[in-house]
């Protein structure tokens, strides 16, 4: 491998024009071709399907009635009535309104009963009400009937319209005299007060104690695009704070999906920049003070940065997008790319020979680079297309990186003008030749807690719900429980959903799911559930409905109905030909209609109730539960057939699951390939096994420590973890040449250099990943954590247990005969 | 003979409506009330309830033709109902709706009825309720009475326009639901092409 490298760089010494040809050239392309390359942001479309899912064929990306945004406007003090709340609302949707009119983020807002749906539905009632008679009330409307509880109704009646001036009570006497709408109350048909758990005042809609108004914002756009989103949340935002200027007294709140994935890229972006940013610049300070040479950045950053386009450019080829989490993830894992560069750029910094250092550092840096690219490569055998493309991207790019670092870099390198800080390396020697595998505590230390996590690590937890690696705004956090309480009384909403290619048969569906809800209410796992059952019928239960209508209204009931009613509405003076509506009614003719398509449902009510996805139809039931009833409430209705919970982190926890099953074999593969490298570079079981010493250990370790913090590893974190893994393989390899290269008459200095080459590689992760512990995402905190437990413990264990043990072997003959064979 | 000539004096004069070309009035009616761009007058309205308990309601009327009506009412005083092109407001006893004419079947239809019933287009409030209408005339008036053509749930049964024979101009409107209320309104003080602010038909 020395020779070859070497060879390369003997070749472009003598054709320099053709190596930058070449350098440009390739650029250029794997640039022009990485700019190409498309991303999925649409994070379920990256997660395995599982069978539940697959079964459920539901893209939840194209789903609306989960995107939707609540808005709550409350009053900060208790003289704003519900009268001021209205007006609130109503001045909140005409700003976020004008706001939205150029931009088109949104689909619809529904904040308040417009006055022509009550006429609509009253229209369309009329025309089609005995398809939504159920069978079950005709018992009621006979006792009715009778003459008595006729001639009872009848004064009512009269009542009624003497002190009617509007005119609508007058109306409704004269559809039912007999007041056969307290029939159908008695057997709970009423919409009357309220929708699920709002109520309407001022045509507004409210919770139910009237405390705060409501709004619910449908986006135009899906979930997963976050640009659409940003500017959503934004006029929302915009529209909130003017409002609250012109309206000190009161105060408006939000929440929905879009708002929290805003909130979560917002948060990452701050987090990322404050702190990655300033670990950057104290890593950069540090490097420009040892280094003494501006080159130094372009030197470390170019073949990073080459290494990445060549990544895209290949991705752009094979696949032409990736998942942009992949992307962000990836390349966090090129800071390993970053370390192969300071170890080749640290030992010609000691010995100032370009050719020299691809002697002494080809080898460690590409087996240091294959057994990495192994770690990774077993990511491309998972179900996960997240986790493949995060193996790709991160393989090829440090593929690309050290190639770089080998056959170009060194062409940068002169000579002449190389220098460094003097006292910071003497220093670094100094701290690195302190002889930690020479302290038998030390080395006990870590024996001993290598022992205790090897059992503890048994118990280390994976949390597969996405939502607790998410954050959360503090005013969204508000919201949510401001919402929960006042709406859902502090239970968890849970929609489910039926699913077919025709509303008939989605309708079908749903009466099997609220079967199964009602059995659930009544056992208790489910506290309240509305649908809309009551409303939207197939056109055979319609028919049937229509039937029973028919079959009821029979000519003599219709003449003694009528005797009875003239009898009592002259009683009462009341002119019976007043209430020939009602006879009209009873004796038309009706027909089977599809409330959805008919439009009298305006869309900001239907698509809670009724959504159409492509070809299929859903139809909603919305459910209130305790949380730890979720799952199975979940697991109950999801047995049906055609039915799904309309709550995509159900479905995730078990696509998460397999991703942490696949991590789990990922990482023996990763191991059996590492070991195997290692064998044929090392050509000794034992030298290879106490190579892989520290990376085993310290993957160990990590779990270990973190059951014993009670801290649980997330989607995020095992991901970063498995650059642990790399890292951990790359510095026992540099500390074994080191050990080696001294056992076998070579340099005795290999191995400081690579010590320093070591430390300053650890100390920019170590920087970066502590930064990362005061990140508020509790992603990136759960990172830092993890990280950071396992780069100190792949520093100590590489540090002072391996040469350690190294030493031990060299005191046993036939060991020390395997070390000392030369190549 | 005398008694002749007096029988068919008779005859004649007792005969107070009696049919004309309904087409030729129609169109009568409809040519004089283009030929405003404003009327206003006063109306005096008396519902009937199906009690026969009755309200009587009064209202300045104005009328922009031909797609804006308002009836500002004295008595009660809070009442309005404005139409004003593709939208109709209305406020009863202090509560306010707001229609949006091309989003609501049954609104669409009133404010039709009304503003055509103004300009003479009977065919259109025919129309509006599904209605056959029919065409006679007396000493003053050209009575336009519009049936529903069957009996409906909600809806006006009949609506009778008597519209002046000197100008014909609505002078009274008599509205019966199918619930047996009736309005009448009786149209007097009448304006035609005065100065009316749009303010009117704000709401």
């Amino acid at each position: 491998m020395n020779r070859f490298f070497l060879t390369i760089y003997r070749f472009f010494k003598k054709q320099r024009a053709l190596m930058w040809v070449l350098l440009l050239s390739s650029f250029a392309v794997f640039a022009f071709f990485a700019a190409r390359l498309t991303y999925v942001e649409d994070l379920t479309q990256l997660l395995p399907q599982t069978e539940k899912a697959e079964q459920s064929g539901l893209a939840f990306g194209q789903l609306s009635v989960k995107d939707k945004i609540f808005v709550e406007i409350l009053p900060t003090s208790e003289e704003v009535g519900v009268e001021a709340l209205a007006e609130a609302s109503d001045l909140f949707v005409e700003k976020l309104q004008a706001k939205d009119s150029s931009r088109h983020c949104i689909n619809n807002i529904l904040y308040r009963i417009e006055d022509e749906w009550a006429v609509n539905g009253l229209d369309y009632a009329l025309a089609h009400f005995p398809s939504l008679i159920e069978e079950g009330f005709y018992p009621g409307f006979e006792e009715r009937l009778s003459k008595d509880a006729i001639d009872a109704q009848m004064a009512l009646n009269a009542e009624t319209i003497a002190n009617d001036w509007e005119g609508n009570a007058t109306m409704l006497v004269s559809y039912d005299p007999a007041g056969l709408r307290y029939a159908m109350q008695e057997e709970g048909m009423s919409l009357a007060g309220g929708i699920g758990g709002y109520g309407i005042c001022e045509k507004h809609f409210f919770t139910r104690d009237s405390t705060a108004a409501l709004a619910f914002i449908a986006p135009d756009f899906k979930s997963f695009d976050s640009a659409a989103g940003d500017a959503l949340v934004g006029m929302i935002r915009e529209s909130a704070d003017e409002l609250e200027a012109e309206n000190p007294d009161v105060k408006v709140l939000f929440h929905g999906a879009t708002v929290l994935s805003g909130g979560n890229s917002n948060r990452i972006q701050k987090d990322m920049g404050w702190t990655i940013g300033l670990s950057l610049l104290v890593i950069l300070i540090v490097l420009m003070i040892c280094f003494r040479n501006w080159s130094t950045i372009p030197y470390l950053l170019v073949p990073v940065f080459y290494g990445m386009v060549l990544s895209m450019a290949c991705i752009y080829w094979m696949k032409g997008s990736m998942s942009l989490m992949a992307l962000g993830l990836g390349s966090i894992v090129l800071g390993i790319a970053m370390s192969y560069v300071l170890h080749v750029l640290t030992h010609y910094k000691y010995i100032g020979d370009p050719e020299q250092v691809i002697i002494d550092q080809a080898t460690p840096v590409c087996l240091g680079c294959i057994t990495t690219i192994g770690a990774f490569a077993g990511l491309l055998f998972t179900e996960s297309e997240l986790l493949r493309d995060f193996g790709i991207f991160a393989s090829i790019g440090l593929v690309g990186a050290t190639l770089f670092a080998l056959i170009f870099l060194p062409h940068f390198f002169n000579p002449s003008k190389n220098t460094r800080n003097e006292a910071a390396f003497a220093f670094l020697q100094k701290v690195n030749g302190y002889k930690l595998d020479r302290n038998i505590w030390l080395s006990g230390l870590i024996v001993l807690v290598s022992i205790v996590c090897l059992f503890t690590s048994r118990k280390v937890g994976f949390d597969s719900n996405m939502k607790n690696i998410g954050y959360v705004a503090p005013e969204v956090a508000e919201s949510q429980d401001f919402y929960a309480e006042k709406v859902n009384h502090g239970l968890m909403s849970v929609y489910f959903a039926s699913s077919a290619t025709s509303l008939d048969e989605a309708l079908d569906y749903n009466k099997a799911i609220v079967e199964v809800i009602d059995s659930l209410q009544t056992a208790g796992l489910v506290q309240q559930h509305s649908g809309i059952s009551a409303l939207f019928k197939s056109q055979a239960d319609q028919q049937a409905n229509i039937d029973c209508w028919k079959a009821f209204w029979t000519p003599e009931r219709i003449a003694q109905a009528r005797k009875n009613i003239t009898s009592a509405a002259k009683d009462n003076g009341l002119d019976p030909e007043m209430f020939d509506p009602f006879f009209t009614m009873v004796e038309m003719d009706y027909e089977a209609d599809d409330l959805f398509e008919s439009g009298v449902l305006p869309v900001e009510l239907s698509s809670n109730f009724v959504e159409k996805v492509g070809d299929d139809y859903l139809v909603f039931t919305s459910t209130l539960l305790n949380p730890e009833d979720k799952k199975a409430v979940c697991d109950a209705v999801c047995a049906k057939p055609h039915a799904l919970v309309v709550d995509p982190f159900y479905y995730m926890s078990d696509m998460i699951e397999i991703v942490h099953n696949d991590f789990s074999v990922v990482l023996l593969i990763s191991s059996i390939f590492v070991l195997i490298v290692l064998l044929i570079s090392l050509r000794s079981v034992l030298l290879a096994l106490l190579a892989f010493l520290p990376m085993f250990l310290s993957w160990y370790i990590v779990q270990g420590i973190m059951a014993i913090f009670g801290m649980e590893f997330n989607l995020i974190n095992i991901i970063v973890s498995s650059f642990i893994f790399g890292v951990g393989v790359d510095y026992s390899i540099f500390i074994m040449d080191g050990l080696l290269s001294a056992a076998r008459g070579g340099s005795e200095d290999l191995l400081a250099y690579h010590k320093t080459a070591i430390t300053f590689s650890a100390f920019i992760l170590v920087v970066v990943v502590c930064s990362l512990l005061f990140a508020k995402h509790p992603a990136l905190s759960s990172v830092g954590f993890c990280t950071l437990v396992g780069m100190v413990s792949t520093i100590m264990i590489s540090y002072c247990l391996q040469p350690f043990l190294f030493r031990l072997m060299q005191k046993v003959p036939f060991m020390n005969k395997i070390i000392t064979r030369k190549k | 003979m005398k008694k002749i000539l007096s029988l068919v004096a008779g005859f004649f004069c007792g005969i107070s409506a009696f049919a004309a070309d309904p087409s030729a009035i129609l169109a009568k009616i409809e040519n004089a009330n283009a030929g405003y761009q404003t009327l206003t007058c006063k109306i005096d309205q008396i519902r009937t309830l199906p009690n026969k308990s009755q309200v009587n309601m009064a209202c300045d009327f104005y009328f922009r033709n031909s797609d804006k009506l308002a009836m500002i009412y004295t008595e009660p005083a809070t009442d309005r109902l404005i139409i004003n092109g593709n939208s109709l407001y209305l406020n009863r006893g202090g509560k306010a709706s707001k229609f949006s004419l091309d989003k609501s079947a049954a609104v669409g239809s009133l404010a039709t009825s009304l503003l055509n019933a103004i300009t003479g287009h009977i065919q259109n409030v025919a129309d509006a309720n599904n209605a056959d209408y029919t065409v006679v005339e007396d000493s003053k008036f050209y009575i336009v009475t519009v049936a529903a053509k069957q009996k409906a749930p909600k809806g006006y049964a009949k609506i009778t326009l008597y519209y002046r024979k000197s100008d014909c101009l609505l002078e009274t409107m008599k509205m019966e639901e199918f619930t047996r209320v009736t309005n009448v309104y009786k149209m007097n003080s009448f304006a035609k092409n005065v100065s009316v602010d749009d303010s009117v038909f704000k709401f």
